[in-house]
């Protein structure tokens, strides 16, 4: 046992944020995504639910092709042909999303919500020079602003990231990853958008980079009450970071607690699972565990609860019906949850 | 007289040297090498060129002469021939006075009709390969990147494949014979242009560039001329640095901010009322110009067809690969109108690539020209090479193929510049 | 620390039609293809359908052409379709002859010339053409354009002429006049006229293009071989060896590259003499570079990837290498370019008849034609219309079989 190990438990102090949570900012209510594919429709994000409240840090993990990046997308309503949002609501701030006109919903886009994406190498406009980037982001928007204030807010926004301002004359292929990555902050940040979506915006980075963009999100947060909305598989950074965490499988939602509950009391076999195989440095040697089975395919997926062919804990009618997103209440000896703890599973639920 | 088409030639290059010069002030170290490089180039690459073209016509097998000459002619008349040709003389002998010649202009004499140099049939024919070329480029490359961009927009809906086939099938049509249909219908049948030729015979002009279009607008001394383009290509590019100017000279005001923005802009209308006042001056020749149109429109429709189905292809593949660029996403993702996204963000940079392959193409275009000047009798250097082809002069041929040789690595050469220029990712 | 969760990131996905194919027979997966890629598909299989008719034709040209490539058909410059006329031989009931050639024995004396009366330039050509064959001196056309049939046939009656030649056309008239009698056609009796029309020697347009297919396709595709044959090799081992050779011969290929295959082919082909294979050979030179480029680039890219690394660990030698490695996944991209080369090489070889340096009359071939029918194409518009359709049709082919083949290929434009 090393003396530098730090366990998952750091978020102690966050939790006050958790609290008093009121009114959430984003209510996703049965949202449907499907991509057509030869084969017939691949339903990536299931009769979805959740909400996403001010101010919080919601990180969303699953395995790779379990639709999280398309849930990031569908906020956004940014799914692209062959994919198509087919049901549901999503009401940000009392409008839902959904009836709103494609014009209206580009004032959205980038304004209120806006999204930072994996690869900062080639999310930049190579032809385009970093200050006209974010001159064009903010004039979209408001084109009553001049394009000499515009600047003056890129110059601002640019130092607050910790980028010299002589940088804004580069282009993209002239700063280094992590300096691209703060730019595409910088992007996000220039309308000051209350949703900040990061789909695996650190998985190009190498760890120090990673840790130094990781606590510029967090300052950030706390500065301007952002919504960051953390979509990674890497379950470290989640522990670190997260407020909140959203566990998916296979285009629904498994389990969703605050980030202390979660870690210490996961209650889907899929995120004890999933938390069980996430090497630890003080596992001396141990064999790592490895969950049994791979995600099943999303075009034809196994009936009632989707996890039921891996799981450890299956029974009967768990291939029979879906489990409903539930509450649970902890168990003898834990403490009370800093946020309401919802699993999609069986086990805590009653049937006859 | 100031407008001749050897003010026009040294004119163009003076400005194609102050690009260049402008390109190496400004642009970072290795763009200034690469420039160096790219022009030294352009020497071997000529030679390399007109190497191949003497070893052809002087080392495959065939004799240049006796293949070309009329059964029964006059052996002595051939041995004559052969003297003045010095084909007698060793190859090497031969390659020395062809490069030799070359250096100092000189491309040797016809050996069929009027005995001319044929240096002096190419600067005269040249004007009117240039006249036909240039507008044929631009019509090309408007209707090949727009229509290519919108089939890429469409990417698999109808409009695409439509736009694809249609592009496959006008590349598949030989350029010649799509001259000849359009002259069978719209000179021969319609009556609605002329069959063929650059003016008519009756419509008196002077020939001072020879390239009808300036000399029927500039009618007479050629100073408005010699204005007008200072003004476009000099004036009008200085427009942008105002915008510099203010920001670094003047106080931070919303007056000045005001001028940054409008200092160029008024730059361009000052000098764009400048070229308007100045036309007022002009006493365009218009019978002429008329007619020169008239008989320009089917050979340079002809001459445009036959590439744009190359630049469709070329624009569409582009287009494609960039809107699924991650940056294309991302920028719709900050709210950028789609049209913003696709034709501004996409198509810039789908066109950079397109730049280098502009200068392949304009290659081709030259090797179109050839056709479609046959078809139209339209007296350039095309018609010049069939006309060699046909009397069997083959010095004619000769420096015919070597002049293009050279045109053609210029052209190239400067289309690498400019895109290196362009590109800011290029680093050589 | 970070701690790394066991989940991988997102796996190089399998695209979904490698996967659909794996547990398919030989035409389900026809039938797969064809459902994941479309208009790509269908277009590959109508074009190589297209490819292979012409290859049919150029192979068995006597299956399919009427007549011979170099027979006269017909009278010259017949429009597509239109029937030639026929002629009947009129003369009086007692009158003696009783076919053409006999008619020269009824005239006297070649000063006693107008004995037969003509409608038109044709029956002139016919009288003309009869006079050769019997190799007779006797009857002469006369040229009168103002006289009615029926003047024409009062004539013989008159004793103006012997005979007079009648256009079947106006048989009728012959009801009038009891004392005349038809001894039969004149010349060649035509059924029905020319799909295509005739030339201006009177060969069958349709024919003419039936045979030229050969020549043409030739042209177009050993020019395409020649220049593939040569062109990779260099590229392989230019990019396989680098050094300065691979400079040299790369700076080489680039100007040749970039200058126009016409032109170049223009300068080969004009101290040449004229002749198929000479244009094949002007034709392959100036396409070496395409193959040359494609396949030096592609050696290059290769010749980074593990397994080549991999197999010269394992001690293959330079050639195997080479051989084993290296060259079959070149071969690849070699065919796509192979197809858009043979449409290129079809029109470039077009080009090159078409500015004159192509091929004597008596070859079929379809630049060629079109060129010769470029003289008279003021009174015959089919003389240059079909042989360019057929160029266009046979380039088309080849194209689009390049273009839909290159469209399936290409990962990048597939990518979903
Ligand atoms: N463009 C697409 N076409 C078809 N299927 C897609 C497409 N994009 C994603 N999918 C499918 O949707 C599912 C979810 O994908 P994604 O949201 O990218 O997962 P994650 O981000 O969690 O790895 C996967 O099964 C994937 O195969
Ligand atoms: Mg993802």
């Amino acid at each position: 046992m090393t003396a530098e190990h730090s366990e998952p438990t750091s978020v102690a102090h966050r939790s006050t944020r958790l609290g008093a949570q009121g009114e959430p900012l984003m209510r996703i209510r049965d949202l449907h995504v499907e991509y057509a594919t030869r084969r017939g429709p691949l339903s990536a994000v299931d009769n979805l639910s959740l909400d996403i409240y001010r101010g919080e840090i919601l990180g969303l993990v699953g395995e790779s092709g379990c639709g999280k990046s398309t849930l990031g997308k569908a906020l956004m309503r940014m799914i692209q042909p062959p994919g198509q949002i087919t049901r549901g609501q999503l009401i940000f701030d009392g409008v839902d999303l959904m009836t709103l006109p494609e014009t209206e919903m580009r004032k959205v886009r980038g304004a209120r919500i806006s999204m930072i994406f994996q690869d900062p190498m080639t999310s930049l406009n190579p032809v385009q020079r970093i200050d006209e980037h974010i001159i064009e982001a903010i004039r979209v928007h408001q084109p009553e602003i001049s394009r000499r204030e515009a600047r003056r807010r890129a110059v601002e926004l640019i130092e607050r990231l910790g980028i010299g301002a002589k940088r804004l004359e580069d282009y993209p292929h002239q700063l280094s990853g992590g300096m691209r990555q703060r730019v595409m902050i910088g992007l996000a940040l220039a309308l000051k958008a209350d949703i900040i979506i990061a789909d695996e915006a650190t998985t190009s980075l190498d760890v120090i980079v990673e840790a130094k963009f990781l606590d510029l999100l967090r300052e950030l947060r706390d500065e301007l009450n952002l919504t960051i909305i953390l979509i990674t598989h890497n379950i470290g950074i989640v522990a670190e970071l997260a407020d909140r965490v959203v566990v998916m499988y296979a285009g629904r939602v498994a389990e969703v607690a605050d980030v202390d509950t979660l870690f210490h009391y996961p209650k889907h076999p899929y995120t004890q699972g999933l938390l069980k195989s996430v090497p630890n440095i003080d596992l001396d040697g141990d064999e790592l565990y490895r969950m049994p089975g791979s995600p099943p395919n999303l075009i034809d997926p196994p009936g009632g609860c989707r996890f039921h062919p891996r799981c450890p804990q299956a029974k009967p009618i768990c291939a029979q019906r879906e489990p409903a997103l539930a509450a649970v209440s902890p168990a003898e000896g834990e403490p009370t949850p800093h946020s309401e703890h919802l699993v999609h599973c069986w086990l805590y639920q009653e049937h006859e | 007289m100031i407008l001749t088409f050897q003010s026009l030639c040294i004119g163009s290059f003076g400005l194609i040297g102050l690009f260049l010069l402008y390109a190496i002030a400004k642009g970072s170290p290795s763009l200034r090498s690469f420039i160096i490089t790219r022009v030294l180039l352009t020497v071997p690459m000529v030679w390399i060129l007109v190497t191949v073209v003497f070893l052809f016509m002087r080392v495959l097998p065939g004799d240049p002469i006796k293949s070309r000459m009329k059964p029964g002619t006059d052996p002595t008349k051939i041995a004559r021939i052969r003297e003045q040709l010095g084909l007698d003389d060793p190859i090497y002998v031969q390659y020395v006075n062809y490069l030799t010649g070359m250096v100092r202009g000189d491309l040797g004499v016809s050996i069929v009709g009027e005995e001319r140099p044929v240096a002096e049939q190419i600067a005269e024919r040249l004007p009117a390969t240039i006249e036909l070329v240039i507008p044929s480029a631009l019509l090309m490359l408007i209707f090949g990147i727009s229509s290519g961009a919108y089939a890429a927009n469409k990417h698999k809906k109808p409009p695409d494949v439509v736009i694809r086939l249609g592009a496959v099938f006008i590349y598949s049509i030989p350029i010649f014979w799509m001259g000849l249909m359009l002259q069978l219908v719209f000179s021969r049948r319609l009556g609605w242009l002329p069959v063929a030729g650059r003016i008519s015979p009756d419509i008196p002009l002077d020939r001072h560039t020879n390239i009808l279009l300036i000399d029927s607008v500039f009618t007479d001394q050629g100073v408005q001329a010699v204005l007008v383009f200072l003004l476009v290509f000099v004036g009008l590019p200085l427009s942008r640095i105002w915008g510099g100017v203010v920001r670094r000279y003047l106080p931070d005001h919303p007056s000045s901010e005001w001028l940054e923005v409008w200092a160029g802009r008024i730059h361009m209308v000052v000098i764009l009322a400048l070229v308007f006042l100045i036309s007022l001056t002009l006493r365009p020749n218009w019978t002429a110009l008329e007619n020169v149109l008239k008989h320009l429109v089917l050979p340079m429709v002809t001459l445009s067809l036959a590439l744009v189905g190359v630049f469709v292809r070329l624009t569409r593949a582009n287009m494609i690969e960039t809107l699924q660029e991650d940056y294309i996403i991302a920028a719709r993702a900050r709210g950028v109108p789609e049209r913003t996204v696709v034709y501004v963000h996409a198509l810039r940079n789908t066109f950079i690539p397109i730049l280098t392959l502009i200068g392949l193409q304009v290659a081709i275009l030259f090797a179109g020209a050839v056709l479609t000047e046959t078809t139209f009798s339209w007296p350039g250097m095309g018609l010049m090479l069939r006309d060699g082809i046909a009397l069997r002069d083959y010095p004619r041929v000769q420096g015919g193929v070597a002049a293009f040789a050279v045109l053609i690595a210029i052209t190239t050469m400067l289309m690498d510049i400019l895109y290196a220029f362009i590109d800011p990712r290029i680093r050589y | 620390m970070t701690q790394q969760s066991d989940v991988q990131p997102d796996p190089p996905a399998q695209s979904q039609w490698q996967t659909d194919l794996q547990n398919a027979g030989l035409w389900r997966k026809f039938l797969q293809m064809s459902r994941w890629h479309g208009v790509n598909w269908w277009l590959m299989v109508i074009s190589a359908i297209g490819v292979l008719v012409f290859v049919i034709i150029a192979l068995f040209p006597s299956w399919f052409a009427p007549y011979g490539h170099n027979e006269e058909a017909g009278p010259s410059r017949m429009a597509p379709g239109q029937k030639p006329d026929n002629y009947l031989l009129i003369v009086r009931q007692d009158s003696p002859y009783t076919d053409f050639p006999s008619l020269d024995e009824g005239v006297e004396s070649p000063s006693q010339a107008a004995k037969v009366g003509v409608r038109n330039e044709v029956a002139s050509r016919i009288i003309s053409e009869q006079r050769k064959k019997y190799d007779m001196l006797g009857p002469r056309p006369v040229r009168v354009f103002d006289r009615t049939v029926e003047q024409f046939l009062q004539g013989i009656l008159d004793g103006d002429y012997a005979a007079v030649l009648l256009n079947e056309k106006y048989q009728e008239a012959l009801a009038d006049f009891p004392e005349l009698k038809s001894v039969g056609y004149v010349g060649r009796v035509y059924k029905h006229g020319f799909l295509l029309g005739t030339n201006v020697l009177g060969f069958d347009v349709f024919s003419r293009l039936i045979y030229g297919t050969r020549n043409t396709l030739l042209i177009g595709m050993s020019s395409a071989i020649f220049a593939a044959l040569f062109g990779i090799p260099i590229g392989l081992l230019s990019g396989f060896w680098g050094g300065w050779p691979d400079r040299l011969l790369t700076l080489t290929m680039d100007s040749l590259y970039s200058f126009p295959g016409l032109i170049l082919a223009i300068a080969i082909a004009a101290v040449l003499e004229p002749g198929i294979g000479n244009i094949i050979l002007a034709i392959a030179v100036i396409y070496i570079p395409t193959y040359f480029r494609i396949v030096r680039g592609q050696t290059l890219a290769i010749k980074q990837e593990l397994y080549v690394e991999a197999a010269r660990a394992l001690g293959a030698g330079r050639v195997a290498t080479l051989a084993l490695y290296i060259f079959p996944n070149v071969l690849a991209s070699v065919v796509v370019i192979f197809s858009v080369n043979v449409a290129d090489a079809i029109l470039t070889g077009a080009g090159l008849s078409f500015i004159g340096l192509g091929l004597p009359v008596t070859t079929p071939e379809w630049g060629a034609d079109l060129a010769k029918g470029q003289e008279s194409i003021q009174s015959a518009w089919w003389l240059v219309t079909f042989p360019g359709i057929a160029i266009a049709l046979l380039t088309l082919a080849f194209s689009l079989l390049g273009e839909s083949v290159s469209e399936i290929l290409n990962p990048r434009l597939n990518r979903q």
